[in-house]
């Protein structure tokens, strides 16, 4: 089989593959922390950072862990990873790590990142992982954003804190809540799709 | 002659102390760069906390616009103090437009359902009652726990909350009590969160806590006196 180029390597997990969109993976922190911008933002980097870290750590170490314990091997590299990125983020910034909350350290079992360790890291050389998890980390953020931007300014009527409607507008406060997050991803999936098939039919 | 498939002869199982070797060997690496991590970031996360603090003096104490942090002794005196060094226990003097008291802001954190939970509230000394709480750093439970610093209603709790001091008796007249939501008759009660009783409690509690050993540290005429004249 062909190895696929490093460029279409790193381009699939934006498109072809993209985890939220494509996948489907990762749905717990793509709902409930896409309420704003700067969220969203800090979010996609934290879990790129993480999923590059152990998807680079563990595709080196993939001949030495046996593959009995490979699923505790995996958590374990990857919860190391998620604290350190969790102090790193406390220390950038206290509010967003307020904001975020839980789901900092809810990354460790988003699914994204060891369904790409299992899938992809365990198998594959160190420089392909890494481009691989570059990509995906950076649709997940790119998907993240989408969902973000729509319901930051549609239910807070700001983008990253500033304001962008006057102020006689009403903000669609449902968009920042969770029933908000359902209708903006569901409508994301449909547009995605539907620009998918219209691709594969050739138009 | 036919081809027979036969299996691949086995690779040799892996033996169990090849497994405990790659966990072991994998615990102590993750141990070391959790604790860097850890080491390096803490200096500039403890001064961020330091400032966030700060700001929220004026966030719990309405009308106040100069604070002053005063350091509780062991003996029960309020020294003026930077409020720099650590490892000490601080509270907060609020100063009005005409440097008038408005209250003191009081640190203090207790068990949450996930985590310690860690608060900053302001006490008013005219009227013995909190009046405004902030919530510093929590883990609660994602949309059930964490409405102790989103829920509007929650919060409304902390503008008029009676602990009412009895010098006589040394004890708060009314301690405060967490109660069903929607049941909440008395100033010194607090109207729970529907589904998170647990992380209301833990409120309930560590203002109850704090406020019984406060209370008389504050109210006592030297430390009252030190104070209002901010010395």
């Amino acid at each position: 089989m062909d190895r696929p180029s490093n460029a279409e390597n790193f381009y699939k997990g934006l498109w072809r593959e993209n985890p939220v969109f494509v996948q489907v993976l990762g749905m717990c922190p793509t709902l409930a922390v896409s309420n704003s911008v700067i969220n969203v933002v800090a979010m996609g980097l934290a879990t790129t950072f993480v999923l590059i870290m152990s998807s680079a750590l563990i595709s080196s170490l993939r001949k030495f862990i046996p593959k009995e314990v490979r699923m505790a091997a995996f958590l374990l590299i990857i919860a190391t990873f998620v604290t350190v990125a969790e102090y790193i983020l406390q220390a950038i910034s206290l509010k967003v790590h307020k904001d975020l909350g839980a789901f900092i350290a809810l990354i460790v079992v988003n699914c994204i990142i060891l369904g790409r360790a299992e899938a992809y890291a365990s198998k594959n050389p160190v420089k392909d992982s890494t481009i691989d998890a570059v990509g995906m980390g950076l649709g997940f953020t790119f998907a993240l954003f989408c969902l973000g931007a729509v319901r930051e300014v549609l239910g807070n009527g700001t983008f990253a804190g500033y304001v962008v409607f006057g102020p006689s507008f009403e903000p669609w406060v449902i968009m920042v809540l969770p029933g908000g997050g359902f209708f903006t991803l569901g409508a994301w999936l449909l547009f995605f799709n539907w620009l998918r098939n219209r691709r594969r039919q050739g138009v | 002659m036919p081809q027979i498939c036969s299996r691949p002869i086995l690779k040799q199982e892996t033996t169990s102390s090849r497994m405990i070797f790659t966990l072991g060997v994998g615990g102590c690496v993750a141990a070391v760069l959790i604790v860097l991590a850890f080491k390096l970031t803490l200096a500039r996360i403890e001064e961020q906390q330091k400032a966030y603090l700060e700001q929220c003096v004026y966030l719990v104490l309405p009308g106040t616009v100069a604070m002053q942090p005063y350091e509780v002794m062991t003996d029960g005196n309020l020294v003026k103090s930077d409020g720099k060094a650590k490892g000490k226990q601080y509270v907060y003097a609020g100063y009005d437009k005409e440097n008038a008291l408005t209250g003191v802001a009081i640190n203090s954190s207790g068990q949450g359902f996930q985590e310690s939970i860690n608060v900053l509230y302001g006490y008013s000394i005219e009227n013995q009652c909190i009046v405004g709480m902030q919530v510093l750093a929590s883990k609660e439970t994602p949309g059930l726990g964490d409405k102790i610093y989103k829920d509007d209603d929650f919060k409304a709790n902390f503008n008029d909350l009676d602990v009412s001091y009895d010098a006589e008796k040394a004890q708060i007249i009314n301690p405060i009590k967490v109660v069903k939501k929607g049941e909440k008759k008395n100033k010194w009660e607090i109207d729970a969160i529907t589904g998170a009783t647990i992380s209301s409690k833990a409120i309930g509690k560590i203002l109850r806590d704090s406020s019984t050993q406060m209370a008389p540290v504050i109210l006592s005429r030297e430390n009252l006196q030190r104070l209002k004249e901010r010395q």
